[in-house]
């Protein structure tokens, strides 16, 4: 299996840490960026046409762009890499709303309550 | 041989004999002329018989003048004839003819007979011989005739015969001789005797006639008066009854042998008759006028009725007053509905008056146009003001409304548009406000579609509009404060979590990697149960103001797929294994509120989920019955039910069945509140270590 390359968005330092941990114990040798808020990843995609993104976790609830304002963005930019990504909202939300609106986006593949467990993770990752 | 004559005596005795021969032949023709004229007259006598018996069969006496005239001419061998017979009554005249032309020349020929008349008496034949009358103008000047004329008092009527010989054809005729003059005395005799009988019979026929007449009216007369609605009183020339129809038995209750021989006034008058209506009456049936008047009169029972009444006095034929006639009609029932109406009308009138509403009339094409007194008022116009109503109005339609106004009043007026509804501005005349104004206009047609009138309301809704707008505004602004209020919430509970399930990965990172004490284990095994219960709390307490806020929102979904989502979501939360059957009773979709029927069976589901007892193979029994109006979802599990005692209070706030319960005590509280609000019912069965089973009820 190639490694994956793994992005994950969230204004939540303390979380980034503890999903990359996560993915880090189940896919050791990933490719993991964190970015904290969407512009930043935007500038990143737009900017650095590096290394192909395989999974890209994102937050809703975040300050200046929030999630699905990011998917707006990507949804704009040329990258058939990220075209192909398996996307993943990723939220501690309760609000319906946001859940049918995630759902609803078809480049949304699903919707993950947080914290990332290592059985998701698994399930994710792993079993592809 | 005896004596021998001598020839003078012979001469002498055949000079004798000679004159006795003329004498003898003289004597026979003497004797034949007399059997000829009698042979002739014995003739006329067979033609006067034979018309005689013409005659007799003349039915009519138009058909027996005929006949007379016709044998006037042939009995006396005249060139022609004429009877003219004058009705007295009324000066009428009709003239027979026979053979001679009178067309156009009637009225010569009537002057002719009466200059006759006056020169011979009546009840006389007369032979007319030229010389002795001077001749008639109207026969040609007439040679010579026979003329009779006389007047029957009896019967009221002039006959005239007259038959006559022109001069031009007088040598074609005989002379009358006198002994035709015999028979023509015994031809007016006969014409006379023949003429009272027909006129006689006539008469009576006539009066036959009149009386199958008069018996055929009164027969329809009788019956009309029978069976017609309204009541008939049929009484004397003093008002005493002496016949009433079953109408008027029926309106009034009296009967004819309870009345007859009464005055009406007697029975029928009461405390409610006006005196004026009874003084009315009583003059009209003095002088015997007709009389139409509607009073008031009283029933047997003595209730009290409209009586419209119609009486007419009725004259014999000498003009003597026999009866009176009166048609009486009930009208109680039209009299109230009149004042009911009236009732209605200034009940409308209150009613429009009351609430505000001006309205208007306009009769078309005349253009008469009404206004209410309140309508004065909304225009603000002064009711003094002497300009035309139409006018007015259009003066005070603002300036930028008004061609629409009048636009659609045209459209209207010429289409098939019945009501117009219209809202508008008006600057008021008074005080020159912007006003609105909300009317209602309605065209009235005739059968054909043409306009009669047009009618409508109108309404000032200025302030009802100011009002309407401001809390239009309010509610906008409380839309958008519930709204803020949602997002508060939302964030507020995100803001909680975020920080919490970031320590819950932190947890399950230490626990993942595994290098505690068995101590530290069970420590941080604890904080995760605590975040769990903390995280739980925060969801229940949004779900329970959300609950609270927001309205029902029913949608359709599949409710088995919502049981068995809600079921796999739960069972990982668990190590033991637990088994769900779901039984589905009619379709599986219904039609509820999606977010609180989820919120009803996480907590219900969780709690059977939550308290399994480990040492039995744990199962959930879900029962759903569909029907259209109502589904019931009875849950049952085999877990450690709740004690006897604890069971009616499970649904308190905050209420927690037992120390080792991981919840808040909020979880069935909000299902309660849910149920509630969704018009439902939610039922608990429990039997300690046996299990629980939850039945909710809600109508769809």
């Amino acid at each position: 299996m190639k490694t994956p390359h793994i992005i994950l968005v969230d204004d939540d330092e303390v979380i980034n840490l503890v999903h990359r941990e996560v993915i880090k114990r189940i896919v050791p040798d990933a490719i993991i960026d964190v970015f904290r808020s969407g512009p930043q990843l935007i500038d990143y995609l737009t900017q650095h046409a590096a290394v192909p993104v395989d999974y890209l976790f994102l937050d809703i609830r975040m300050p200046e762009m929030d999630g699905f304002e990011v998917l707006t963005k990507l949804k704009t930019i040329e990258r058939p890499d990220v075209k192909l990504a398996k996307i993943y909202v990723l939220s501690s939300t309760l609000d319906e709303r946001d859940l049918s609106k995630a759902k609803s986006d078809d480049w949304v593949d699903d919707f993950i309550g947080k914290p990332l467990s290592f059985q998701t993770i698994q399930n994710l990752l792993i079993t592809v | 041989m005896g004596e021998s004559l001598t020839y003078e005596a012979l001469k002498e005795r055949y000079q004798e004999l000679q004159l006795r021969v003329t004498r003898f032949s003289a004597t026979e023709q003497e004797l034949i002329n007399t059997r000829d004229r009698l042979d002739h007259e014995l003739e006329l006598y067979k033609r006067l018989h034979r018309y005689n018996e013409l005659a007799t069969k003349a039915a009519r006496l138009d058909g027996y003048y005929q006949v007379m005239t016709e044998a006037l001419v042939d009995v006396f061998d005249l060139e022609s004839a004429m009877i003219l017979m004058v009705d007295l009554k009324d000066n009428h005249a009709k003239l027979y003819s026979e053979s001679i032309h009178i067309e156009g020349r009637e009225e010569l020929v009537q002057q002719d007979l009466k200059h006759l008349s006056q020169v011979f008496p009546s009840g006389q034949t007369q032979h007319l011989k030229l010389e002795s009358f001077g001749g008639l103008s109207a026969l040609n000047v007439c040679f010579e005739g026979l003329f009779f004329h006389q007047n029957l008092p009896e019967f009221q009527t002039e006959v005239f015969l007259v038959g006559a010989v022109s001069i031009t054809k007088a040598p074609l005729y005989n002379q009358i001789l006198d002994r035709h003059h015999t028979i023509f005395k015994v031809f007016v005799q006969q014409f006379l005797a023949g003429l009272s009988t027909r006129i006689r019979g006539e008469e009576v026929e006539r009066q036959l006639e009149q009386i199958k007449a008069s018996q055929a009216e009164l027969r329809k007369l009788s019956l009309i008066a029978t069976k017609t609605k309204n009541g008939v009183i049929i009484s004397d020339a003093y008002g005493r009854v002496e016949w009433v129809n079953e109408a008027f038995t029926n309106i009034s209750g009296f009967s004819l042998a309870e009345i007859k021989g009464k005055k009406p006034k007697e029975f029928l008058q009461g405390e409610h008759t006006s005196d004026f209506d009874r003084q009315l009456l009583k003059d009209a049936l003095w002088n015997k006028k007709d009389v139409e008047l509607t009073l008031v009169n009283y029933t047997k029972e003595g209730l009290p009725y409209y009586n419209q009444l119609e009486i007419i006095s009725v004259f014999d034929d000498e003009g003597h007053h026999t009866n009176f006639i009166a048609l009486q009609k009930d009208i109680t029932s039209e009299i109230k509905i009149q004042q009911e109406m009236l009732r209605m009308n200034s009940r409308f009138e209150m009613i429009t008056e009351k609430s505000m509403i001006g309205v208007w009339e306009l009769e078309w094409p005349d253009m008469r146009i009404d206004w209410s007194d309140l309508l004065w008022e909304i225009y603000g116009v002064d009711r003094s003001s002497t300009t035309n109503r139409n006018e007015l109005w259009r003066s005070v339609l603002h300036p930028d409304d008004k061609e629409d106004v009048l636009g659609r009043l045209r459209q209207m007026m010429e289409g098939e548009v019945g009501v117009v509804h219209d809202e508008y501005r008006i600057i008021r005349a008074n005080d020159q406000q912007v006003r609105t104004v909300e009317c209602l206009t309605i065209a009235e047609r005739d059968e054909r579609g043409s306009l009669i009138r047009l009618v409508g309301s109108v309404k000032d809704v200025t302030d009802l509009k100011q009002s309407q707008n401001s809390i239009l505004i309010q509610n906008e602004e409380l839309k958008k404060i519930n709204l803020e209020l949602d997002n508060f919430v939302y964030s507020i509970s995100h803001d909680l979590r975020s920080p919490l399930l970031s320590i819950k990965g932190i947890l399950s990172l230490l626990m993942y990697d595994n290098q505690l004490t068995e101590d530290g284990k069970r420590f941080l095994s604890m904080a995760d149960v605590s975040i769990g219960r903390l995280d739980g709390t925060i969801q229940e307490i949004l779900e329970y103001s959300r609950n609270s806020r927001l309205n029902l929102k029913p949608e359709i979904f599949n409710l088995e797929e919502m049981v068995q989502n809600v079921f796999d979501d739960l069972k990982f939360s668990t190590v033991d294994p637990i088994a769900l059957f779901i039984h589905v009773e009619g379709v599986a979709e219904v039609f509820l509120d999606r977010a609180r029927v989820n919120v009803l069976l996480k907590n219900i589901i969780g709690n059977s989920v939550k308290y399994k007892r480990p040492e039995t193979d744990a199962e959930i029994r879900v029962h759903i019955i569909n029907d259209p109006q109502r589904v019931t979802i009875e849950i049952a599990d085999n877990g450690e039910g709740i004690a006897e005692e604890h069971v009616q209070r499970i649904f308190e706030m905050f209420f927690r069945g037992t120390s080792n319960s991981v919840g808040t005590g909020l979880g069935l509280y909000i299902c309660k509140e849910i149920v509630n609000k969704m018009n439902g019912t939610i039922e608990v069965l429990s039997k300690k270590n046996e299990g629980t089973q939850m039945v909710i009820s809600l109508p769809q």
